[in-house]
Formats: C-alpha cells, sequence, structure tokens
C-alpha cells in the first residue's frame, strides 16, 4: 500500500503571536512549524535574544513543539474535534506573578535561555509541579495549530503501529516518526491503553455528530492496522472497529463524515490525485466508495 | 511522557489503566460541563478504586487523573490545580521516616462539666473540657435568657469567624453573647478562647478553644468569674483496641467500604462505577454475589428503607436500614484514643445522644478532609465511621462540624439511624480498608443540660 505524506490533505494553518512586543506568526505546512517573521538562523537569533535578556516565545514554541511531537498527552488535551471546543488559554496566577517564563498578553514572558534544544527545564513554562509542563500553553495557541499537533503525534504513533507492515511494504517513511528502531514493541505495548482512549474519544465525538445522538453508546474496538474497520448496530448503539491509524487517516484529516456518511478509510486515489473514502450510511449497509478529488492549485 | 510509557505486569493492569482512560475520555466527551458540581467524578472514584485493589499504581493512575482534569480546564477555563496542591500539602504533611506510622495524638484529658453559668444574655452550660499539650477546648451549648424573650437575636456570621488576635478585644455574637472568653488556670496562666460553633435562634452549641491552652494537669480553671473543678473520674470501664477487618477479598472489601461511604453521605455518586472498576482490574468478577448485595443495599437506601424491606438484607445493612425510633437524651464522656490503625490515630472525647440523633466528638491524625471534598487524590485513604450496639444494632457516620489540616482533623460525626434506647453498650468503630479500631463505651448516661 502507497501511503502519502501524512500531512496530505491537511491545510496549512496559522497564529499570530506576541514575540517581544512584535505581532509574529507561527505557521504550520507540509508537517513542518516554522516562524515566518524570524530569520533562518533561528540559533543566532536565539543567542542575541539570551545575551539581551529576553526571550523569544515564538522559539519556545517551535521548542515546546518539538519536545511535544509524540506526546501522548497531546491527545488527552487536544480537541475531539469540531463538537469539542477548547477554552483559550490563560496563564495560571502563580507563573505570572512569580516572575516565570509563560503565555503574558498573548506572548511567552521574557526568559533567557541558551540552546534549543537542551534548555528545556531551565524554560519550564509552568512551575515545577505543574502536571501541564507547557503543554496547556501549546493547545492553546488558537486556530488550528493545535489540531495540527494532533495531528503530528496522531501520525507518530500511527507511523510506529504501521512500522512492521510499511517496512515489508517498501514504505517505513511515510508516516512521520516511522521507523522499525523507534518503534520498540514495548513501548507501544505500553502505549497502546492511551491509544485507544485517544481513539475512543475522537471516534465517540465523530459517531454522536454523525448521528445526532448525543448519548449514543459506543463499543469500540481498536483493532489492528490493516484489518477492515467496520460498524455495527450494538442494541440501540453501535459497534466500531477501528484502528488507530484511522485517526491519521480519516479524523485528522476532517473526513470522519462526508456527504453524511461515517468515514471507516480513506486513501489517496491510484491516480494521485483526490482521495477514496469507505464510508457507510446511516442504515450502517455494506460500506461503498465516495470519491473526492483534490481542490484545484 | 513516563505514565503513558509505564510497562503493564499484567493483563488486569493493562485493562486498569485503559479502564481509568475511558473514563476519562467519558469526562471530556459525554455531556461536558453538566456534572452538576457533584462532590467527585467517575474518574475519582474508578481511579481510587484501582487503586486501592492493586491494580494501577498510584503514581500512574494521579498522572492519568491530573492529565483529564486538565484536558476539563482546557475546556472550560476553570482552574483545578487545587487538586494538585492539596496532594503536594497531603505529600509535605506525610513527609516522615518510612513506616513512622501517624504522628501522635499527644496526651490529653476529656472531662465532664455541665456547669452552668448565668451571665446577662443567658446561660453558658459547658458540656465538658478538654486540655491537651497545645490547646484547651471547652464544649458549650449557650441558650438566651428569658429577658431576650427567649431568643438570640441576629448573630453577625462574620463575628464567628473572628478569632482572637493576640491584643485582641473580647467581640459579640449577637447581643451581648462572647465570641471570646479568658480561661485561667490553678498556675495563674490565662489564655484567650474564641469561639466557633453554630446553632439556633434558642440555642448555641460550638467550642471555645484557646490554642496554645492552659495546664494539661491543672486541677480547675476559671472562666467568667466562676471556677470549675476539673475531676477525673474513674474510667467507666472503656476498652480500645485495632483489629483486621473481616472481609479479606481485596475487591469486595473495598466494594463495601465504598458502599457505606456513599450511603453516609447519601450520595450521587453512582456504585456501578465503583463496580465497573472493579470488574474490569479483575478484582471482582462479574458475577460475585457482593456485587447484587451492594446494588440492592444502595436501592434499599435510595428508596427510603423500612424495616419489612430491610429485612431481607444481611447485617450490617438490615439493622442499618431497618430505622428506628427516637433516641435516648445524654452524653457519656469517653476520652480514649486508638492504637495505630491503617496508618491512623483517632480519639474519641464524648459521644452525645437525642430522639434524632447521636454524635462523637473526634480528633484525628493524620488529617482526613470532609467527604465533601471528594477523592481529590487517587490514594486518599478510606475511613468509615461504623459503630455498633450490644442489641445487634449498626449504625453510620459522617464528619458534620469538621475541621481538618494535613497532620490532623477533628470535629463531630454524626451517626445514623438513632441509637436504640435499650443499648447498653456502643462500639465507635473507625475503619479503613484493612483495618479498624475499636472504642467499646458502657452507655451511663449523664443527661445533657
Amino acid at each position: 500500500v502507497s501511503r502519502p505524506p501524512w500531512w496530505a490533505g491537511l491545510a496549512a494553518a496559522e497564529a499570530g503571536l506576541d514575540c517581544g512586543g512584535r505581532p509574529h506568526r507561527l505557521r504550520w505546512a507540509d508537517g513542518q512549524l516554522t516562524t515566518p517573521d524570524h530569520t533562518d538562523d533561528l540559533e543566532g537569533e536565539q543567542i542575541l535574544s539570551a545575551l539581551g535578556g529576553q526571550g523569544s516565545p515564538c522559539l519556545d514554541v517551535l521548542d515546546l513543539w518539538t519536545q511535544h511531537a509524540a506526546d501522548l498527552r497531546v491527545l488527552i488535551l487536544a480537541s475531539r474535534g469540531p463538537a469539542d471546543p477548547l477554552a483559550p488559554w490563560t496563564p495560571p496566577p502563580s507563573s505570572s506573578s512569580s516572575g516565570r517564563a509563560g503565555y503574558a498578553g498573548g506572548g511567552f514572558a521574557r526568559r533567557a535561555r541558551v540552546t534549543r534544544t537542551r534548555s528545556y527545564a531551565v524554560l519550564s513554562h509552568s512551575p515545577p509541579d505543574d502536571p501541564g509542563d507547557g503543554l496547556p500553553a501549546l493547545i492553546g495557541l488558537g486556530g488550528l495549530l493545535p489540531d495540527r499537533l494532533a495531528a503530528t503525534v496522531i501520525a507518530t504513533w500511527a507511523g510506529r503501529l504501521r512500522a512492521p507492515a510499511d517496512a515489508d511494504a517498501g514504505n517505513a517513511a511515510a508516516d512521520a516518526g516511522a521507523g522499525a528502531g523507534a518503534a520498540d514493541a514495548d513501548e507501544l505495548a505500553a502505549a497502546r491503553p492511551a491509544l485507544h482512549a485517544a481513539l475512543y474519544g475522537r471516534a465517540v465525538t465523530a459517531l454522536r455528530s454523525w448521528t445526532g445522538q448525543r448519548d449514543l453508546a459506543v463499543a469500540l474496538t481498536m483493532i489492528s492496522e490493516g484489518q477492515p474497520p467496520k460498524l455495527a448496530r450494538d442494541g440501540n448503539g453501535i459497534a466500531a472497529e477501528l484502528p488507530f491509524g484511522w485517526l491519521a487517516d480519516v479524523w485528522a484529516r476532517g473526513l470522519a463524515t462526508c456527504w453524511g456518511r461515517f468515514c471507516l478509510a480513506a486513501s489517496p486515489q491510484p491516480s494521485g490525485d483526490g482521495w477514496l473514502l469507505s464510508t457507510v450510511g446511516p442504515e450502517l449497509d455494506p460500506p461503498r466508495p465516495v470519491t473526492l478529488s483534490s481542490p484545484p492549485g | 511522557v513516563a505514565h503513558d510509557t509505564v510497562a503493564h505486569d499484567t493483563v488486569a493492569e493493562f485493562d486498569a489503566e485503559l479502564h481509568l482512560r475511558l473514563t476519562g475520555e467519558g469526562l471530556l466527551v459525554d455531556h461536558p460541563g453538566e456534572d452538576g458540581g457533584a462532590w467527585e467524578t467517575p474518574l475519582d472514584a474508578v481511579a481510587h478504586a484501582l487503586v486501592a485493589v492493586g491494580a494501577l499504581p498510584v503514581a500512574t493512575a494521579q498522572a492519568i487523573v491530573d492529565d483529564y482534569y486538565l484536558a476539563r480546564s482546557c475546556r472550560s477555563g476553570e482552574d483545578h490545580s487545587f487538586r494538585r496542591h492539596r496532594r503536594m500539602a497531603m505529600m509535605s504533611a506525610g513527609a516522615g521516616p518510612p513506616g513512622a506510622g501517624p504522628a501522635g495524638l499527644g496526651r490529653f484529658r476529656a472531662l465532664t462539666c455541665g456547669q452552668e453559668i448565668e451571665q446577662p444574655w443567658g446561660n453558658l452550660v459547658i458540656d465538658y473540657v478538654v486540655l491537651s499539650d497545645d490547646a484547651t477546648v471547652l464544649h458549650v451549648t449557650m441558650r438566651p435568657s428569658a429577658a431576650l424573650g427567649g431568643r438570640f437575636g441576629r448573630i453577625s456570621p462574620a463575628a464567628l469567624r473572628v478569632r482572637p488576635g493576640p491584643r485582641g478585644k473580647a467581640g459579640h455574637i449577637g447581643p451581648g453573647v462572647p465570641s471570646q472568653l479568658t480561661l485561667t488556670d490553678d498556675r495563674g496562666t490565662s489564655v484567650t478562647a474564641g469561639f466557633s460553633g453554630g446553632g439556633s435562634p434558642t440555642e448555641w452549641t460550638g467550642e471555645f478553644e484557646a490554642r496554645p491552652g492552659l495546664a494539661l494537669d491543672t486541677r480547675w480553671i476559671e472562666v467568667l468569674g466562676q471556677r470549675i473543678e476539673l475531676v477525673d473520674e474513674p474510667g467507666p470501664g472503656i476498652e480500645v483496641w485495632a483489629e483486621p477487618v473481616a472481609e479479606q477479598h481485596p475487591g469486595r472489601r473495598y466494594l463495601y467500604a465504598r458502599l457505606a461511604m456513599l450511603l453516609q453521605a447519601h450520595g450521587d455518586a453512582p456504585l456501578d462505577t465503583t463496580i465497573g472498576a472493579l470488574v474490569a482490574a479483575g478484582a471482582l468478577a462479574a458475577d460475585d454475589p457482593a456485587i447484587t448485595e451492594a446494588r440492592a443495599v444502595a436501592r434499599q437506601h435510595a428508596q427510603g428503607g423500612s424495616r419489612r424491606s430491610a429485612g431481607r438484607l444481611a447485617e450490617p445493612w438490615r439493622s442499618l436500614l431497618a430505622g428506628r425510633g427516637a433516641g435516648p437524651d445524654g452524653r457519656v464522656m469517653v476520652g480514649a484514643a486508638t492504637p495505630p490503625f491503617g496508618g491512623m490515630l483517632v480519639a474519641v472525647l464524648a459521644i452525645r445522644s437525642t430522639a434524632e440523633e447521636f454524635t462523637a466528638d473526634v480528633e484525628i491524625t493524620p488529617g482526613v478532609p470532609h467527604w465533601h471534598d471528594g477523592l481529590t487524590v487517587v490514594d486518599e485513604p478510606m475511613l468509615v465511621w461504623w459503630a455498633a450496639d450490644d442489641r445487634g444494632g449498626h449504625y453510620l457516620g459522617q464528619p458534620g462540624g469538621w475541621h481538618s489540616a494535613p497532620d490532623r482533623a477533628g470535629g463531630q460525626i454524626e451517626f445514623w439511624p438513632t441509637l436504640d434506647p435499650a443499648a447498653t453498650r456502643l462500639d465507635i468503630m473507625p475503619t479503613t480498608l484493612t483495618e479498624r479500631a475499636v472504642i467499646r463505651i458502657p452507655l451511663s448516661w449523664a443527661v445533657a443540660r
């Protein structure tokens, strides 16, 4: 199975940030978060900021993003879909009053640091005992960036789960973080409850939105990657069998429902132009294909 | 992401973590923000159960619970950090040598009194006095004089919160009713005691507390110009001991303790949440008879109970839910402390019975929160206040007026149903998951004035 890059079909996203009194942009596109208002010499800017006793909120976000790109806690905090909106993040009183780094007035408070990757403990954005560890600030960036962070984490873990099969198919680099070396079997086994829970919350939210039943009972089985997904009646509820990769292929791309049908799987058209969805209708009849063409341009 | 990559030693541990996480998902996607201010969420209940039966390590469960509350605050904008702060306070208070056990309650004397002091505003009845290493406490009842029409005027709640400062003047909580008293001992030492308590227009009860207090072994104290002789009466045959709880099956033991807590709190937290967690963790079989029994008890309690319908239940539930008539009227001084049990120490100072209820005044270490605080940490100690009389009657208690700090707590335990007037002996049994203490008290009632 040839799989497109995990970010294929995900539109670019931006958020504004107060960076030392200047309005800056954070831009996500093609799987990468960038700071278009900074030069390419991020390390140099960072050192200059540190020497000047200033922080660089944009670069801090880049650090946090890298730090949490495979963090399953992102999937606990992030939205389960349009029906699960997040509130704007505000810093806890203790962090602003103690002068700790953190968002203040839309930007991170000034905080010196030396390197981007090794100074995380120093620039901690929360009190040391705070389980948030800067993550609430990242999740509260606004716009679609938190969704893109969640998509990054989902793609990382979907890639690990698919690594054995993808390696056989010569497709190992298709997903972020994929690679047999990284996909430690013990680590994957230990992460399964968190992966299952992340799939459950999003699938339940999508199914309830699709059916319009906010109390719909959903029994979810997380099947292996490669097994056929399906929906079936379960009393008054629905029994769903989905792989974790459904989140990467379908949910993260906003394809959970299409034309009033629930999407079980999505794959690129063999022609490379558009997507082929496997969908079921409200009667949970056998899956039928829906074809989406790529938008022009 | 340490807790996301914990190793699962058993299948049950895997299932337990998944069960807790799915409960957390339910917290977010099942009617978010519609818990009506419930005193605990299913997430709290499930985490506590899984930790209590050893299905999940404390650190793993706590990290998951914290993450889901953080997720909830990301949606509501509310700050849920109070849970973390409380846990840190508990850890700080509990920081001691491993296996050191609870800090002692210290020496104390609980002395019956009953002395009545007439004042222009009414009568101050000193029900009993407790002297300890660090405080002197007068348990009192105040009633208005006939000159006031037999009713207190409006009493300012703010006045009641005022504690005497080092140079504070004696305030008043009503027309002349003192909020502070000066106490003097036989060494000539004087201290100021501040009032806390509550009541109605016709009667107030509460405590005047001075901290630090008077000499522990003083022979008398002077209050409002009257000397009160403090006589240590011979012990009335009170026995105290600690023992393991009878139920040895961890799952059933937890289920019964949880059931008792839900009953005493008249809780709306569904028992099925706990049952589901215990079954998921393999701590209880889905067809365990204890589940059927627990559901029957909860149902019976919810329906109000009656002697006839409760008759189908086993003890202690049968006598607990059967209902009872008016209790006897009086007070028994106890003044006894338990040996350590389940990591706790309890002192019972006195019990008081009226037609409507009976109560026990207690002190406990370490601090145990009021049940209103819910299960804010996953390994919150469970303490169920059972009591039993010598006629086969059982009772459950819950904290009423309660003060709590990380290292110490205390107040009044309110028991139900009313005490059997024919009982001649009462066992107060503070019970943890694994051990309980028994304070056996011969009931020789002194008429409470």
